[in-house]
């Protein structure tokens, strides 16, 4: 039985149609993440979920029991669904201790206190729980928000954007924390980001999302190497494609040609997604391209090629890797495996 | 209202440590000034030596003291019961007419309150009154008198409980909608989230406008002179009238400015906590409206029974009265008299305020320094110094210093730029804080010294910020009641001195006109506020 399941659930605001017949699963102590830009209807989801909205149609199951949908609807309240929102929403006027016990009603004072202090320990806060939210870092109440929904053992914990409120070094120890907190609970969680680096780093199955429909769901890996839409390619790490034509020895492109595994009839037109840690090239006066620029970020160099057909691919090389603009350089493309596009769609 | 923190050095001229002389010496005097009036008070008092002390534990001081301090409870309790409710409806629930009312609720702020116990005392005091005559003929000679605790709470409450409204509104605007949804995800239902998350985040705002109800119940001197209660206010009037020596006068008008510095300082520490609570990151959800369903027919009758007595009785009040005066054969004439002198003294006093204030903002905001600092925050004595407080000390000062000033014009202008100029130094420091110093840089590059690029280049672009601080001290100095009465020239009577008396001595129709002048003049004030208001709020956002 699957902790959360959505059941063709469509939510609208007005004209603008926020989720359109959107379908999925949650496995009991997976760690779920939806994916996508700004507006894409990810945070309407995880609000349905928690009852914060009423879907217009479809249903929504928790741990085997309808709480939407059919005319039905379970509150919030009564739903045993944690949320760590955006801004953490902290109670300003109650202390890190009370924040975590507001959840714990009709318990026992001495279990209450076990408890508190378990989770405290649990995200590394014990010697601050009589302080107040404002006298908090970010990373610290983000912590104590973590804290507060893990603390009354809720069904599933939602975060939205649970990272982004964070600068750039913070966010990178906290994706770890939470990520510890989490498995180390054994607790079904569900989060929603448009960082794609972030969902890879923290979820065992990704759904990507656009314009309120889910493109594609699986493992971090069947996203990155087998998208199954043009948009999830494009979206999720950086994409070039390349026009090709399908013929007897293969797909001929500009670059080289490449395996016909697909068996597309002759003169098919695709495009082939190729990334840029899967293009090299050499310094060689009989090239098919030229050196344009080079960004380097830290990491690495990434170098955007310009090919004779006046088509930019883009190269990831070592950050040692200098190569001067303008050189001419034969480009090679070796992908592991052949992603082809007709338009939209990915050919099977 | 009250100083903002010190301003970044950019908007400071390159070397704040040389402050200009002439300007030192300009804003030195306003200072001096405005700390004039409580000075020589607690001087005054100082001389009376032992009998202060007598003074101070007097039977009637101690009565006085009780009396205030119970008007103050109780006005302050009573405007909180009505308004925290009417927050609520007009902000968070789909009552009908939101919009109308949160308007209609927050207007009794443009009464004057002796206007309002003017409507009161004429429509239901005990001889002559709007509702004796309709029951004259069964026979009723005489009602029950408004006068005491009941007039006086009574006009109090309906013309101030707005100003915990708008603070309570405020504070329900800036709620993050999430606290309310992170409630419910843990597990509590509405009634429960609104008790332990939604009314503590409201308490530090309710406590915010409360203690502005409480300092404007001492302050004010129209209502409690009227209402014949024998608060502060009144006491100090009656003993300056009455007697030939006035210490007592002085010792209670020296704890009462004890008290309203007390208030005014827990009034800026409750406002500071209530900024805590407001947490303005993350995502901005409107938070979705309460259903009343049955209860909107009890919350329509609620909130149309307050806007009934707090805004329609008095307008009706005054129009009954305003047509029985015409009907009468009233001279409407001596108003436009009234009206001349009033607008004749406020211009004075918006020029006077303005040209006092200059210096000290250009100083503050272009020259941070302590020093300037010091000059600034001593003009915001005024806030803590009610009108007939400010009066009396001139009237000590000048009765011994100043023969030839006392009720004389000057006086009664240098009282309203003591009590006026906070009010134009918030204005027009906001305003100069929006000018580039760079222009006023560009200027002194070409040949301009201090002097001439303040007055070539600085002024002239603070302009509008001038005339809105000018127009605004113009609108209070118009409404302005107990230094008018104490210190203008014999015979020189103002539409708020006209109002004051005719209530008195109960000649409603004549007090009519003039009221609704007031009123109107008042609205006008509060557009200018509130639209002041709306602009800060844009430039902050930028």
């Amino acid at each position: 039985m699957a902790t959360i399941e959505l059941k063709n659930v469509t939510k609208s605001y007005g004209s603008l149609k926020a989720l359109k017949e959107a379908s999925f699963r949650v496995e009991q102590g997976e760690i779920f993440a939806i994916l996508g830009p700004s507006g894409c209807g990810k945070t309407t989801t995880l609000r349905l979920i928690a009852g914060f909205e009423k879907p217009d149609t479809g249903e929504i199951i928790i741990n085997g029991k309808s709480v939407a949908g059919m005319g039905f609807f379970v509150p919030p309240e009564e739903r045993k669904v944690g949320m760590v929102f955006q801004d953490y929403a902290l109670f300003p006027h109650l202390t890190v201790k009370e924040n975590i016990a507001f959840g714990l009603k009709k318990m026992e004072k001495a279990t209450k206190e076990k408890i508190i202090k378990t989770m405290l320990e649990f995200v590394g806060l014990e010697d601050l729980t009589e302080r107040y939210p404002h006298q908090l870092s970010g990373g610290q109440q983000q912590r104590v928000a973590l804290a507060r929904a893990l603390a009354p053992c809720p069904v599933v914990v939602l975060l939205d954007e649970p990272l982004s409120n964070l600068d750039a070094d913070m966010r990178t120890q906290m994706r770890a924390e939470v990520l510890r907190v989490l498995r180390a609970a054994k607790t079904t969680a569900i989060l929603v980001t448009h960082d794609q680096e972030e969902a890879f780093a923290m979820a065992d199955r990704v759904a990507v999302m656009n314009a309120g429909q889910i493109e594609q769901i699986g493992t971090p890996e069947e996203i990155y190497h087998y998208p199954s839409t043009r948009f999830v390619a494009d979206f999720v790490g950086q994409a070039d494609f390349i026009d090709g034509i399908a013929e007897k020895e293969g797909i001929i492109t500009e670059i080289g040609t490449f395996p016909n595994n697909t068996a597309l009839p002759k003169g098919t037109k695709v495009q082939l997604m190729i990334r840029p840690d899967d293009i090299s090239f050499d310094s060689t006066e009989k090239g098919n391209a030229l050196v344009e620029n080079h960004q380097f970020r830290g990491s690495e160099n990434l170098y955007t090629l310009r090919l004779d057909s006046g088509k930019r691919v883009h190269s990831s090389q070592p950050s040692t890797t200098i190569v001067k603009q303008g050189t001419r350089v034969r480009v090679k493309a070796t992908p592991t495996h052949i992603v082809a596009f007709i338009g939209d769609k990915l050919v099977r | 209202m009250y100083p903002e923190p010190n301003p970044t050095a950019k908007n400071g001229v390159s070397n704040p440590n040389r402050l200009p002389l002439f300007l030192l010496f300009s804003a030195l005097v306003v200072a001096i000034g405005m700390m004039l009036p409580l000075t020589y008070l607690i001087l005054r008092s100082a001389s009376l030596g032992d009998e202060a002390w007598n003074l101070l534990i007097h039977p009637r001081t101690i009565q006085v003291f009780v009396n205030s301090a119970f008007l103050a409870l109780a006005v302050t309790v009573i405007s909180a019961i009505i308004a925290v409710p009417i927050a609520f409806l007009t902000v968070r629930t789909d009552l009908p007419g939101r919009r109308y009312w949160s308007i209609a609720t927050a207007l009794p702020l443009v009464i004057p309150s002796y206007v309002g116990s003017f409507a009161i005392i004429a429509a239901l005091g005990p001889k002559g009154s709007i509702l004796q005559n309709w029951l004259a003929p069964f026979g009723v000679d005489r009602l029950p008198s408004i006068y005491g605790w009941t007039g006086a709470v009574l006009s109090l409450v309906l013309f101030t409980y707005p100003y915990i409204v708008l603070s309570v509104r405020a504070s329900l605007h800036s709620l993050d909608p999430a606290l309310e949804e992170a409630s419910h995800s843990l597990g509590y239902n509405r009634r429960e989230t609104f008790l332990r998350v939604t009314l503590p985040h409201l308490k530090p705002s309710i406590i915010a406008g409360s203690l502005l109800v409480a300092l404007y119940t001492l302050s004010d001197f129209g209502t409690p002179s009227l209402m014949r209660f024998d608060s502060f206010t009144r006491a100090i009037y009656i003993q300056y009238q009455s007697s030939f020596d006035r210490s007592m006068a002085a010792i209670l008008a020296l704890l009462l400015v004890l008290f309203a510095i007390l208030i005014l300082l827990l009034e800026y520490k409750a406002r500071g906590k209530a900024k805590y609570y407001s947490s303005s990151t993350g995502s901005q959800r409107p938070p979705r409206d309460i259903e009343l369903g049955r209860w909107r027919w009890p919350a329509l009758l609620f909130c149309s029974a307050v806007v009934g007595l707090a805004l329609i009785m008095p307008l009706g009040v005054i129009s009954y009265w305003l047509l029985q005066g015409i009907s009468m054969g009233e001279q409407l004439m001596f108003v436009w008299q009234l009206a001349l002198n009033s607008v004749y003294v406020s211009s004075l006093s918006a020029f006077a305020v303005i040209a006092a204030a200059i210096p000290v903002c250009i100083l503050a905001v272009r020259f941070p320094h302590t020093l300037s600092h010091l000059l600034e925050r001593s003009t915001y004595i005024g806030f803590a110094l009610p009108g007939i407080v400010v009066a009396l000390s001139l009237v000590f000062f000048g009765a011994k210093y100043a023969t030839v000033l006392y009720q004389s014009t000057a006086m009664l202008i240098f009282a309203y730029v003591v009590l006026f100029i906070p009010q134009a130094v918030g204005t027009i420091r906001a305003s100069l804080l929006q000018i580039s110093p760079r222009l006023e840089e560009a200027a002194r590059s070409m040949g301009y010294n201090l002097p001439k690029t303040l007055l070539k280049v600085t002024i002239p672009l603070a302009r509008p910020g001038l005339l809105t601080g000018a127009a605004l001290v113009f609108l209070t100095t118009m409404k302005e009641l107990p230094a008018t009465l104490l210190l203008a020239p014999t015979g020189f009577n103002t539409l708020a001195t006209s109002i004051w008396s005719s209530t008195n001595d109960a000649f409603f129709a004549r007090a009519a006109a003039p009221s609704l002048i007031l009123v109107a003049v008042s609205s006008l004030s509060m557009i200018a506020i509130i639209s002041l208001e709306r602009r800060k709020d844009e430039k902050v956002k930028k």
